[in-house]
């Protein structure tokens, strides 16, 4: 059997309207300089800050964010920062299947945060419902930074006071430690936790404010940082928008035949779950990998965002309750939530390994063989039937998701470690 | 214009009064008690995104059908997995129509949706077929 070698030179293929319809819906716009969407996709209060409409303090609300992601002094050791695992030189991925911190080893791998802001959900299993939820629970969680709110209300306090208040309004004074002990939240260590009960509700509404607010300036800053397009986006786009006179960006035989297995309908079927620009409908799907703990995903998932202190229908949201949509119309039960976990983006796929919710597979390939063979153990929801494609069309469906890489559509500053000329 | 700008155009800018598509009007129930039609918002469906439907009841005469309790389900036959979200249906107040709230759709193909209607005594259900991507049709003057 011939073993059809990558075609590096260029080629042209006639698409159909309708195949071009779907490349369009795929593509990220080349010409859009200031990130994936404009405002009108983002609906009012989705994942946005408090002064959405106001560009200058959006912007100090991220050189916040930027500072507070770098910072490990936002963690009980003075070690740990959210960059620890969410590295900018590998796509806010760190390049491990799981992550381990101290002693303590986390239960699923570290998702990117590129593009992330986009979703309606956020974690493997969408616990949480939106960014700056999101940003709060590492903070708290034992087995990663480790602190507790009174903490970090106290840090901020002490260094951050004049830019917190630029963005947020008038910080409390959390020095007197007979109020604000030292350390206290609700997720805290026994005597943490004991703490906390002990306080004031007032007192305590004050530090969980500021710390919400320490979430919404993480969120500020996570969302500029988006997937730049790639070789895909630039051919799409000159397919789409013809300029005469003009080199016209190419893509290789294999790379567009494996565009024409991943759309289709019948061979690769991936844009059942890998749609839109970021390759992603973010639902919740069962691929039924194996996995080397129980793990329910989205059925436990779905029912922690209910209860969550922080969610949409939360006194901490901002926005009117009516726009909570997505939690109030959430499927919450039924077979499709078992091992159900968050498709993610499917932008610079090539340089975020391992993948799947426990890092299972360590290359591109490996992923490409599963679904090949996929099914579902007896007893088990899986969603996938095996794909049953030949070994050229599994490598022509890789040749094309390398094209998806872009790299961050983001200033360079964004990227650097803000604190890295002071020495911190 | 070429003919992609062309497949654009009528998916995105209107030229003219917008018309339902065929298979999303004037459904009957499977027993005949009820004519339903459903549309959406804008010209054409996204995906993933939650969005709300309108939902018309009438009678086999015409008439409108203002006091039901309707349920909706929808899903992928050839896929064998329903929606992502848990519609709901409420009375519109402003007029003879119903509110479908939670609609969502992650992916393109060929969705059902069962709604069922219970008036009275008469309960009955629709079946409607629809493949995405849909748009309303344009008609041209």
């Amino acid at each position: 059997m011939n073993v059809k070698q990558p075609d590096q030179s260029s080629f042209n293929y006639d698409w159909t309207d309708e195949e071009l319809y779907i490349l369009s819906t795929l593509m990220i716009r080349t010409d859009d300089q200031t990130g994936l969407f404009n405002d009108t996709n983002n609906p009012p209060g989705k994942n946005n800050d408090l002064h959405e409409n106001n560009h200058q303090v959006k912007g100090k609300t991220a050189a916040l964010g930027h500072k507070f992601f770098f910072d490990t002094r936002l963690s009980g050791n003075g070690k740990v920062s959210c960059a620890s695992c969410h590295q900018p030189s590998l796509f806010f991925t760190d390049g491990k299947p799981l992550s381990r911190i101290g002693n303590h080893t986390t239960k699923r791998h570290t998702p990117t945060v590129v593009g992330v802001s986009e979703s309606p959900w956020f974690f493997w299993d969408g616990r949480k419902d939106s960014l700056w939820s999101q940003a709060l629970e590492p903070l708290e969680n034992k087995a990663e930074h480790a602190g507790n709110r009174v903490y970090y209300a106290r840090i901020t306090d002490q260094f951050y006071r004049d830019e917190y208040e630029a963005v947020f309004g008038i910080l409390p004074d959390f020095s007197d430690t007979d109020r604000f002990p030292v350390n206290a939240g609700p997720s805290s260590d026994a005597e943490g936790q004991k703490a906390w009960q002990n306080m004031t509700p007032e007192d305590k509404d004050l530090v969980t404010s500021v710390f919400v607010n320490i979430g919404r300036a993480i969120a500020a800053y996570e969302s500029k940082l988006q997937p730049a397009p790639g070789r895909f986006d630039r051919y799409v786009s000159s397919l789409l928008h013809p300029v005469p006179d003009t080199e016209t960006p190419s893509l290789t035989a294999d790379e567009i035949a494996g565009i024409r297995l991943f759309i289709s309908e019948e061979k690769g079927q991936c844009l059942r779950c890998h749609n839109g620009p970021l390759l992603t409908n973010f639902d919740f799907q069962a691929t039924s990998v194996p996995q080397n703990s129980v793990d329910t995903g989205r059925q436990e998932g779905i029912r922690k965002a209910l209860k969550d202190e922080f969610n949409c229908l939360s006194k901490h949201n901002q926005s009117p309750a009516n726009s909570c949509q997505e939690l109030n119309y959430a499927k919450q039960s039924g077979i499709e939530l078992e091992r159900a976990f968050k498709v993610p983006t499917l932008r610079n796929i090539a340089d975020t390994a391992p993948y799947m919710h426990e890092g299972q597979f360590e290359t591109l390939e490996e992923v490409m063989r599963y679904y090949n063979h996929a099914a579902p153990a007896p007893g088990q929801h899986g969603e996938l039937s095996p794909l049953r494609l030949f070994p050229h069309e599994l490598k022509q469906i890789t040749a094309f998701l390398k094209t998806l890489d872009g790299g961050i559509a983001t200033e360079p500053q964004w990227l650097l470690n803000p604190f890295m000329e002071k020495g911190i | 214009m070429n003919k992609f700008s062309k497949i654009f155009c009528l998916l995105l800018f209107p030229v003219a009064e917008p018309a339902l598509p065929a298979n999303l009007a004037d459904i009957t129930s499977e027993k005949g008690h009820f004519q339903i039609r459903v549309d959406f918002p804008g010209n054409s469906v996204p995906l993933n995104k939650m969005q709300q439907w309108e939902l018309h009841v009438t009678d086999s005469e015409g008439t409108p059908v203002n006091n039901a309790i309707i349920s909706i389900s929808g899903g992928m036959p050839s896929h064998k997995h329903g929606m992502p979200s848990s519609p709901e249906v409420i009375r519109n107040t402003s007029d003879d129509s119903y509110l479908i709230n939670g609609m969502k759709f992650q992916m393109f193909g060929h969705w059902r949706l069962n709604i069922s209607i219970s008036e009275g005594n008469t309960t009955d259900n629709a079946v409607i077929d629809f493949k995405l991507p849909i748009s309303h049709h344009h008609e041209q003057k």
